[in-house]
């Protein structure tokens, strides 16, 4: 049986891994081939790295990093952050990734999502999804608790609202070839508070490839609820990063709660 | 000194004396793999070197008959896949070092090359999509013959997934292993496949029987997800993204073929 995936992320700038609380107030903490490293000792089933600060600020993903991270590292590493067009990907796999996540230049250009589908495989293709909620207009404001939620797609590492529906998007992708979606709740992300379960459930409901949820995860019970909600992979920084609960402790309590887990 | 011969040695013995003898101890620890185009070459490679064992990629037929151990690795599509083994005159190399029982290891789309034939091939771009999707049924070329036919190794052909279950076939999951495995170690790999082998007969229409088949269950669907075969070693996952279970199985297979 296919098990649920723990998957870390480390968000990278400069070389270095940072935790963003709403993608601001980037704080270092550390070595990503060491943490790699540590994360699979523990039993992350992938790990994610993203170069956060990529598009905003016109950058390439660090090759440097992914290259020392890949030597040390025996499970799939997909890589984020400024991809534009294959010639970022044909590097980025030279490096040592096994798939990239495109984002904003996506949203642009839905064409580089068939595009990398077509030259590098479904397997290798990732959506990387932020969603936030819209406010209800005025005219919905008298009775919001009885209006459905919807989501646009932000990018921009958050900075640029679309208007653009989640879910058409998760479905548009799915047939361009997307192989997964990994998506962020923007509403949720660095709050600490538990995924946002509504859009994990609308997405993954949506498409048929796999959903990875992103965003506001603090503890193990938040990974639960995830999976309970349609996700078949938990993405998540802080919850591992500040050393409160180990990878293993995490598959541990899933486990123990009846989520098919590899331990 | 090593008593296998090897192209590498038969190089070193033009060259200087010197470097010779520094570059056959890398060489004679070392693996060729087929360069069939953008794959994750690179993770290949790390998983070995980790291993202590040099890799260079080849598109040579006689390196591909050769070698002391070959693989074929493969992401992407089973046509273009063979395209391209036969645009570099691969087909028939490969197909001589199988029936010399010379090791070889073939992952993911590698092992489904090996069969006769694949509904990936057979299926038009939108049919790719809706398998992919899973949002319709199958597409109505099912039962047509595919023009583009596999190294024919295995004498069984690969089909997709059906669309009641989840695909692509992402993550980890259980490689159930048979009695007498020389390779495979019951255990989780990482697999990410849409297209998969239901069955495979004892026999093949070489000299080498199927020894060992290993299964993993997606769903409510059983599929291959490893053989053994003499020499051969041919894997549904990625024993290179499967953690240290994945990197025991290829230091398995290397050291049981290194004379």
């Amino acid at each position: 049986m296919l098990t649920k995936r723990i998957i870390p992320c480390l968000d990278t700038k400069d070389g270095q891994v940072v935790k963003g609380v709403r993608f601001a107030n980037l704080r270092s903490l550390g070595d990503p081939a060491a943490l790699a490293r540590a994360y699979e000792e523990q039993g992350a089933d992938e790990l994610v790295i993203l170069d956060v600060s990529a598009t905003p600020e016109g950058r390439r993903t660090a090759y440097d990093t992914i290259s020392k991270v890949r030597d040390v590292l025996s499970i799939p590493l997909t890589v984020g952050g400024g991809i534009r067009e294959s010639a970022d990907v044909v590097r980025l796999l030279e490096c040592g990734a096994d798939k990239v996540s495109v984002n904003t230049a996506a949203v642009t250009n839905p064409e580089l999502i068939s595009h990398i589908a077509q030259t590098f495989g479904c397997q290798c293709t990732v959506l990387a999804l932020d969603a936030a909620r819209m406010l209800h207009s005025s005219a919905n404001s008298s009775s919001p608790e009885n209006t459905p939620p919807r989501w646009e797609v932000v990018t921009h590492s958050g900075a640029k609202r679309t208007g653009l529906d989640v879910i058409e998007w998760a479905r548009q992708a799915q047939e361009l070839g997307a192989g997964e979606i990994l998506l962020t709740s923007w509403d949720k992300d660095g709050t600490r508070s538990g995924y946002d379960l509504e859009l994990l459930t609308a997405v993954s409901t949506a498409v048929r490839i796999p959903v990875i949820a992103s965003g506001g995860a603090a503890t193990p019970t938040h990974l639960a609820e995830a999976f309970s909600a349609g996700a078949d992979a938990v993405l998540a920084a802080s919850i591992f990063h500040d050393g409160d609960y180990t990878v293993l402790d995490v598959k541990q309590y899933l486990q123990s709660v009846g989520v098919s887990v590899r331990i | 000194m090593p008593q296998q011969q090897s192209p590498e040695q038969g190089n070193a013995s033009i060259i200087d004396g010197a470097i010779a003898q520094q570059a056959m101890p890398t060489k004679l620890r070392s693996v060729f793999i087929i360069n069939t185009g953008i794959a994750n070459m690179a993770s290949l490679e790390a998983s070995f070197r980790r291993l202590g064992i040099a890799t260079v990629r080849t598109l040579n037929p006689d390196d591909v008959l050769n070698a002391s151990h070959v693989v074929l690795p493969g992401v992407g599509a089973f046509a273009a896949g063979m395209e391209e083994l036969h645009r570099h005159g691969l087909v028939d190399a490969i197909c001589e070092r199988r029936s010399l029982n010379r090791p070889l290891l073939a992952v993911c789309l590698g092992m489904q090359l090996l069969c006769g034939s694949s509904q990936e091939s057979t299926d038009t771009g939108a049919d790719r999509n809706a398998q992919t999707n899973a949002q319709t049924d199958a597409p109505t070329n099912l039962g047509a013959t595919s023009d583009i036919r596999g190294l024919s190794l295995f004498n069984t052909n690969v089909i997709r997934f059906p669309s009641h279950v989840r695909i692509p076939h992402f993550g980890w999951n259980q490689v159930e292993v048979p009695a007498g495995a020389k390779f495979l170690k019951p255990g989780y790999a990482y697999f990410a496949n849409s297209y998969h082998l239901a069955s495979i007969p004892s026999t093949t229409t070489s000299a080498h029987a199927v020894t060992i088949a290993a299964h993993t269950i997606h769903g409510d669907i059983s599929f291959v997800s490893a053989v053994e075969s003499g020499s051969l070693l041919a894997c549904q996952f990625h024993p290179e993204l499967s953690g240290a279970w994945g990197e025991d199985l290829i230091a398995r297979w290397f050291t049981e073929t290194s004379a």
